[in-house]
C-alpha cells in the first residue's frame, strides 16, 4: 500500500475516532434521559420512528463505526 | 571509596538462549550501573562482554536492561535502582543478543537510513552558510530532538517495535523530524514516503514509553506527532 493510501486511512481513522467520542456521549447521554420513563420497544419506537433527525444520528453512528472498526 | 555492603547482581549470560548467572559485588559510593558491570568483568569474569566508550552520557553505547527497564549504565547510580541490594541486567529488549550484554544494532541503526536520517544538502561549499533564524518554530523543533545520542533505550521500551518488527522505531523517527524542520534538506517528499503508514509515524500509539526513559530527555512521542502532521498536511496538498 502506498504512503499516500496508508496515511488517508490513518486519517479516516482519526476523524472517525473524534465523531464516534461525540456520538457514544450523547447516545450515552439520551440513553439515560430516555430510560427514566421506563424502558419498552414501543416507548423506544414512539420517540425515534419518524424522526429524521435521531435517523441523521444514528446513520452517521453506524457509518463512523463501519470506517473505523475495519482500519 | 567506602565499601558499605554486598550486591547481588543477576547478569545475563551468552545469547538469545542464555541465563542469568548471579555475582557479588562490593557496593561503594556513588556507583554506577556500568562500574558494577567492569568490576565483575575485571575482577570475577573477564569473559563478561558490555559495550562502553565516554562513560559520562555521551556516547549513547552502554545502555542495558536494569531491573527490567532500559538505561544508561553509566549514568544510572546503583543507589537509584537497586532494590534490596540486588540487581538485575540484561541487554536492551527487542534487539538480537550477540553475547552477554551485547545487543546487534544493525536494525537499529539502518532503520534510521530508511527513515531518510540522512541529511540531503541542496547547497553546494561554494554557497554562502545557510541563515536560519534560531528563533523560527522550526529551529524551535530541531533544538527540541536533536539531541539524540543513539543509545537504543527508546527503541528497546517500544511495545509497538516488539509487536511490529518492521516499525522504524522512535529514534529513527525522532532524526527524521528534526530533518523534516530543516529548510537546507532537499530530500522532504521522499523522507515523508518513508516515514508514513504501519511502519512508520502512523504505527505509534503514542504510549510514551520512549519519552518517558529517553536518558537525553527528548520527547520522541512529541516528534513522531510532528510526523502525523506533517504527512496529513502533505495528504491534504497532494504532496505526498
Amino acid at each position: 500500500m502506498s504512503a499516500r493510501a496508508e496515511t488517508m486511512l490513518w486519517i479516516a481513522q482519526r476523524a472517525t475516532a473524534a465523531l464516534l467520542a461525540l456520538c457514544v456521549l450523547v447516545h450515552l447521554i439520551t440513553m439515560t434521559v430516555a430510560v427514566q420513563g421506563g424502558l419498552t420497544a414501543a416507548e423506544i419506537l414512539g420517540r425515534t420512528r419518524g424522526n429524521v433527525g435521531w435517523a441523521a444520528f444514528y446513520g452517521l453512528f453506524v457509518l463512523a463505526v463501519a470506517i473505523h472498526a475495519p482500519i | 571509596m567506602q565499601v558499605s555492603s554486598k550486591l547481588d547482581v543477576d547478569v545475563w549470560r551468552g545469547g538469545a538462549q542464555g541465563g542469568y548467572q548471579r555475582y557479588q559485588v562490593p557496593r561503594q559510593d556513588s556507583q554506577t550501573v556500568l562500574d558494577v558491570v567492569t568490576w565483575i568483568q575485571r575482577r570475577l569474569d573477564p569473559t563478561l562482554a558490555y559495550r562502553f566508550a565516554c562513560r559520562v552520557g555521551m556516547c549513547g553505547s552502554c545502555a542495558m536492561t536494569v531491573n527490567g527497564k532500559a538505561r544508561w549504565s553509566c549514568r544510572t547510580h546503583v543507589a537509584k535502582v537497586t532494590q534490596d541490594n540486588r540487581l538485575t541486567i540484561a541487554p536492551l529488549a527487542n534487539l538480537p543478543i550477540v553475547r552477554d550484554l551485547v545487543t546487534d544494532m544493525r536494525e537499529f541503526f539502518d532503520k534510521w537510513a530508511r527513515a531518510k536520517g540522512q541529511f540531503s544538502p541542496t547547497a553546494t561549499r561554494r554557497d554562502d552558510f545557510a541563515r536560519v533564524a534560531p528563533a523560527s518554530s522550526a529551529r524551535k523543533e530541531i533544538d527540541a530532538a536533536i539531541e539524540c545520542i543513539g543509545c537504543g533505550i527508546c527503541y528497546a521500551s517500544c511495545d509497538v517495535v516488539a509487536w511490529n518488527p518492521a516499525y522504524l522505531g522512535p529514534a529513527a523517527l525522532n532524526r527524521a523530524w528534526t530533518l523534516v524542520n530543516d529548510s537546507r534538506d532537499g530530500d522532504q517528499s521522499a523522507r515523508l514516503v518513508a516515514v508514513a503508514g504501519d511502519a512508520g509515524c502512523h504505527a505509534c500509539h503514542t504510549q510514551s514509553t520512549c519519552t518517558e526513559r529517553c536518558p537525553k530527555l527528548l520527547s520522541p512521542t512529541a516528534s513522531i506527532a510532528g510526523l502525523k502532521r506533517a504527512t496529513t498536511r502533505a495528504v491534504l496538498k497532494g504532496a505526498l
